[in-house]
């Protein structure tokens, strides 16, 4: 790998780039790191070094490259039960209240957007087993969809390196979901096959979905104008049921934007409600 | 069991997620003396010594990094402690990755080392690194 | 909150620190340990309220510290730092009473997640 050739005006339109969609500082004495991170990205988008990045990035309808850009910048902030709060809020609040709620029917469904590696959905399936043992017998719908084929396949396979599991995973989670395949860890089959992955763009109208009762699309909207997070949160009202949950991540709110949400305080953080 | 690819991915998977640092691949090179070594012992089921020998230079920048100090701050018990944790850490992530019942001793450290003693047990494995320019080997020699 | 990070590298101390920091934590005051020993001195004298401790070190080992402490009935909370992670560990650790485990390499995330369950 060459160094020291990276342009300093690229280099600044990368940082500027990631630290308005990820509110990530990239420390600028580290324009190594950022050259070695960015070459898979540019390689696998079949650019032609940096400068092409920047151009491309430039584009609208970049939303993929922006995102595989962002996530290489930022790979610490992919992880299980990555920010907490929410996780805690469904456990303490949420999932009990459904459970109530939901007593006659039986069904609990939660779809997990941009389920990337599928940290997500399967933190959430292991808290589900953990936690909520009762709902066994129940039917359980949990969705993880993604805009990418082979984000969707690596997911499905469910290995994780040292790294990914050390991030966010409970060490007794790793010892009791995962077995150890090498240096990898593999999620164990009950939990791998209690999630359905399937293909969704955001910006294309959804498949044909039953409606769920909680829905994670986190740091997601970032990537979008605000005209299309303003039609994104419409569609997801629609797979809402009426009194359904919906997060979104950390940093991110509804105001400024005309949808039918409304937020409410869950323990830590913000959750949404259909209006 | 282990072989040098592996030995390669937790060596880069502990500098990066540890100090920040990114590996990248070398090789041997005979002209430039690693004199600044680290070792520890796994036994039990498997016994094997875990190795990391680097140059004074690649030394002080794991030692910066790990430390959070400025170059000029670092003393000599700095760099043993920080070379120390290093091997301490590659040789609890190789532990980990082997089957059965195995022990991890203290790691033991050289700043002064003499590389003509070197092991040439041929089911060695050996990794060679260049951290910021500068070479650094991580060695697991069975036995 | 007094926290005490326990390993007998000054510089795993460091880093350890710097990290709980970095997850969140820096308005918490740091003391410190070289080993199971010391740390037990500290613990009388100074009564902080959360251990972090590295498991393998001279004179006196993590796991031996938290079981020194449990056998004299106090129920500090306590949280391993280890290289190693094979299940037997792991148990090892939360049998004697620990809440968690955390590897070594790692990221502040992971310490978020952890110190927030505990210190909740």
């Amino acid at each position: 790998m060459s160094s020291g050739t990276l342009e300093i005006s690229s280099y600044k339109f990368v940082c500027d780039f990631v630290r308005n969609k990820s509110a990530i500082e990239l420390d600028s004495s580290k324009s190594y790191l950022v050259e070695s991170r960015l070459a898979p990205v540019i390689k696998a988008h079949g650019l032609q070094g940096l400068d092409h990045l920047v151009e491309a990035l430039r584009k609208p309808n970049s939303q993929v490259l922006a995102k595989d850009v962002v996530e290489a910048m930022t790979t610490h902030e992919t992880s299980f039960f990555r920010d907490i709060n929410p996780f805690d809020a469904l456990r303490k609040t949420i999932l009990p209240e459904l459970l109530k709620k939901r007593q006659t029917e039986r069904t609990i469904s939660i779809w997990s957007n941009a389920c990337s590696s599928g940290q997500e959905i399967y933190s959430i399936s292991m808290m589900l087993k953990e936690s909520f043992p009762e709902l066994a017998p129940w039917k359980v719908r949990l969705l993880a969809t993604d805009i990418s084929t082979q984000v969707i396949k690596k997911a499905q396979e469910g290995l994780f390196n040292q790294t990914e599991t050390n991030r966010g995973l409970p060490m007794q989670m790793l010892i009791k979901y995962f077995q150890r395949e090498g240096l990898n860890w593999r999620i164990k089959d009950d939990v791998r096959k209690s999630v359905e992955f399937r293909l969704v763009n955001l910006i294309e109208p959804f498949p044909d979905l039953p409606k769920f009762d909680v829905v994670f699309l986190r740091n997601v909207l970032i990537y979008f104008s605000p005209e299309t997070k303003t039609e994104i949160l419409v569609k997801i009202r629609k797979a809402l049921k009426p009194d359904g949950y919906l997060f979104l991540g950390g940093a991110e709110t509804t105001i400024n934007l005309n949808v039918p949400f409304e937020r409410e305080n869950a323990g830590t953080c913000s959750v949404y409600r259909p209006r | 069991m282990l072989n040098t690819e592996d030995i390669q991915t937790i060596s880069n998977t502990v500098c990066r997620d540890m100090l920040g640092l990114e590996f990248e691949s070398g090789e041997a090179d005979g002209t430039r003396m690693l004199s600044m070594v680290a070792c520890i012992a796994i036994s039990g089921d498997y016994r094997a010594v875990v190795e990391v020998a680097m140059t004074p230079k690649a030394a002080n920048e794991v030692t910066t990094a790990m430390c959070g100090l400025e170059p000029g701050e670092v003393q000599e018990s700095d760099v043993a402690d920080s070379i120390g944790e290093i091997v301490n850490i590659i040789g609890g992530n190789i532990k980990g990755a082997i089957p059965g019942e195995t022990k991890l001793s203290l790691p033991c450290v050289s700043l002064n080392a003499d590389e003509s003693q070197e092991n040439s047990s041929p089911e060695k494995r050996q990794v060679f690194f260049r951290l910021a320019g500068e070479p650094f080997a991580v060695t697991l020699i069975p036995g | 909150m007094k926290i005490l990070v326990v390993d007998d590298s000054k510089a795993m101390r460091m880093i350890v620190t710097r990290t709980v920091k970095q997850a969140g934590f820096s308005d918490h005051t740091f003391i410190e340990a070289g080993d199971g020993k010391e740390a037990l001195e500290v613990i009388q004298q100074q009564t902080p309220d959360f251990v972090l401790s590295d498991w393998n070190m001279p004179e006196m080992k993590g796991i031996e510290l938290l079981r020194e402490l449990r056998s004299k009935g106090n129920p500090i909370k306590f949280g391993f730092i280890t290289s190693e992670s094979s299940p037997e560990v792991v148990r090892e650790a939360l049998d004697a009473g620990a809440s968690f485990l955390i590897t070594k390499p790692f990221t502040p995330e992971r310490f978020r997640n952890e110190l927030t369950a505990v210190l909740a």
